[in-house]
């Protein structure tokens, strides 16, 4: 393999009850079998990314970092709207229907 | 099989028909679709309405592309169609407008033949996370293409199309490219509207054209990079010019091609060879950070694709899940309709955007960006162009390193850089394996400099 920072030994490791916490965050419903293979891999992908952080320079100057660019904030209409809430799951009239929030 | 140049060509000089065209790229996919699934869906009806609609234009009204079936993949939008990100996600939506990009292609008399098949949400290096199976590289069955746009790339490879849009976040359309041997690029960020690109990290995301050799891809990206309003991240157009290329200086970087596969290093040192004796200088330059690039990726790409995957909600389109008591867990049963892949990247953003390590992931990633991005200026002072490989290896076998998702990653070791930096790049198959497999070579090049690259490939190409 080319020339990478090789992972010697286990930085960190996410727990089960963290990836549990973070599928709740990301709104995703996992199993007890996903929630135990993802434990083993995101363990893997955050030990390797966590590389980065041997890097401990800080390039971010006021010249450099993101700008925000402005533009006139002008509504402009979408013609074919029908094809919009023709996609919609479930709908009373021409309105989005869901599940009670509360 | 022809290029979009002879097509276009022999089209608007009335020495074929659009529909014979049409026709033959139809029969083509009907053949060898079964074996590669490149294709997702094929428009034959409407294809060949268009294709009679442009053989009845007189000649001098036939645009630049006329009757040059081209192949788009799975998320991007034209209207009527399915788009789906190869996802159950989306397996039901239907796009409500046109893509920018397609309506540049149709404008030139193009016809949109069919979209293809992909990793799903163009997550993935192999095309083994496609909802709807995985795509066969058309040089070895039994080998993935190369992801996430594998369908446009084996499409354009076993001649069903010439021409196929792919999208890039981090090397998605030049390594397929390089798995089945030919030709993809990736724009200068920002020289591609992507109105109508269903978004995955949009500070990385560029639509592409993987075409079958350089100057096809030159001419599509001429086409599909003009100036576009509805995208607020476009920048300016791409013009296609002969650029004068004889003083170039060509870098190679040692140190980030030590340990490199030794039949790849030979393809790439036989190109350094073609340029030498074309009269370029070569030297060697270093880009100590390209390391980087990969893990860097995977924290920003992740976080942006948990903000922006965040719409599919499947209420107001996409997957419903029936059974839900409330709202919440409507959610958590619809979005359970991803795949493996996308809720691996979602929940590694969401991890590494949370409060609690964002400092550690998200915020250190960003540092290190910019300094990939300074590495990369610093050496484009010193050269013109730096030619790497696309890839660390050739296509590998379906299934091989499914359950090893760190080495899948490295898959876009040399891909990644140039969308960090947002610099183009571009491949070319130069050279095979033992194995009878195409190998990728890559030339990188300064902002906007797309002509030099595109100069630069059609020397080698030559050369083959």
């Amino acid at each position: 393999m080319p020339a990478f920072p090789k992972i010697d030994t286990i930085v960190y490791m996410i727990t089960l009850d963290e990836i549990k916490k973070t599928a709740k965050l990301a709104k995703i419903e996992i199993t007890e079998e996903e929630a135990n293979l993802y434990t083993k891999q995101l363990s893997d992908v955050l030990t390797w990314v966590a590389k980065l952080q041997e890097i401990k320079e800080n390039p971010i100057t006021k010249e450099n970092s993101p700008c925000t660019y402005q533009r006139e904030d002008t509504p402009v209409s979408f013609e074919n709207t029908g094809a919009l809430t023709a996609a919609f799951n479930d709908k009373k009239d021409n309105f989005l229907k869901v599940k009670k929030v509360l | 099989m022809k290029t979009a140049r002879q097509i276009a060509k022999e089209i608007k000089e009335g020495k074929t028909s659009a529909l014979a065209v049409v026709q033959e790229s139809l029969n083509k996919i009907k053949e060898l679709n079964p074996k590669i699934n490149a294709f997702l869906e094929v428009f034959e009806e409407e294809a060949l309405k268009k294709a009679a609609e442009i053989d009845a234009k007189p000649l001098d009204k036939r645009g630049r592309l006329a009757g040059v079936p081209i192949a788009i993949k799975d998320n991007i939008l034209y209207k009527g169609h399915k788009a789906t990100c190869a996802s159950k996600m989306l397996e039901n939506f239907v796009a409500p407008y046109n893509a920018s990009v397609v309506e540049r292609l149709l404008k030139e008399d193009a016809i949109i033949i069919g979209r293809t098949n992909m990793d799903e949400f163009a997550m993935g290096s192999s095309n083994e996370n496609s909802a709807f199976g995985a795509v066969k590289n058309p040089h070895d069955l039994t080998r993935v293409p190369g992801g996430s746009s594998g369908g446009s790339a084996a499409a354009v490879a076993s001649g069903m199309v010439s021409v196929a849009l792919g999208s890039d976040t981090g090397g998605s359309v030049r390594q397929p490219a390089s798995f089945c041997g030919v030709c993809g690029v990736k724009p200068t960020y920002g020289s591609v509207s992507r109105y109508g690109l269903i978004a995955f990290a949009s500070s990385l995301d560029q639509i592409a054209p993987i075409t079958l050799d350089s100057q096809d891809n030159a001419l599509i990206l001429s086409i599909i990079s003009a100036e576009d309003k509805k995208d607020s991240s476009y920048t300016k157009p791409f013009v296609l010019k002969e650029e004068d290329i004889k003083n170039l200086t060509i870098g190679m970087p040692t140190d980030f091609l030590a340990g490199l596969n030794a039949e790849i290093l030979s393809a790439l040192n036989k190109a350094k060879e073609v340029l030498i004796k074309q009269g370029f200088k070569v030297k060697d330059i270093t880009l100590p950070y390209a390391k980087y690039s990969s893990p860097c990726y995977y924290i920003l790409a992740g976080s942006e694709a948990s903000s922006n995957l965040a719409r599919f909600d499947g209420l107001r389109y996409g997957y419903a899940d029936k059974t839900a008591k409330d709202l919440e867990e409507t959610y958590l049963k619809n979005r359970a309709a991803f795949g493996p892949e996308v809720k691996r990247r979602i929940m590694t953003g969401t991890y590494c955007l949370g409060s609690a390590h964002a400092q550690d992931y998200y915020l250190q990633a960003q540092k290190v960006r910019e300094i990939i991005k300074q590495d990369f200026k610093r050496a484009l002072k010193e050269v013109d162009i730096i030619l790497m490989p696309t890839s660390p290896s050739t296509a590998f076998k379906i299934g091989e390193k499914i359950n090893n998702i760190l080495d899948l990653y490295l898959a876009d070791l040399y891909t990644v850089p140039a969308n960090m930096a947002g610099l183009p790049a571009l491949t070319i198959p130069f050279g095979k394996d033992k194995n009878n497999l195409p190998i990728g070579i890559q030339f990188y090049g300064n902002y906007f400099e797309e002509n030099k690259l595109y100069g630069l490939a059609k020397i080698l190409e030559q050369e083959k």
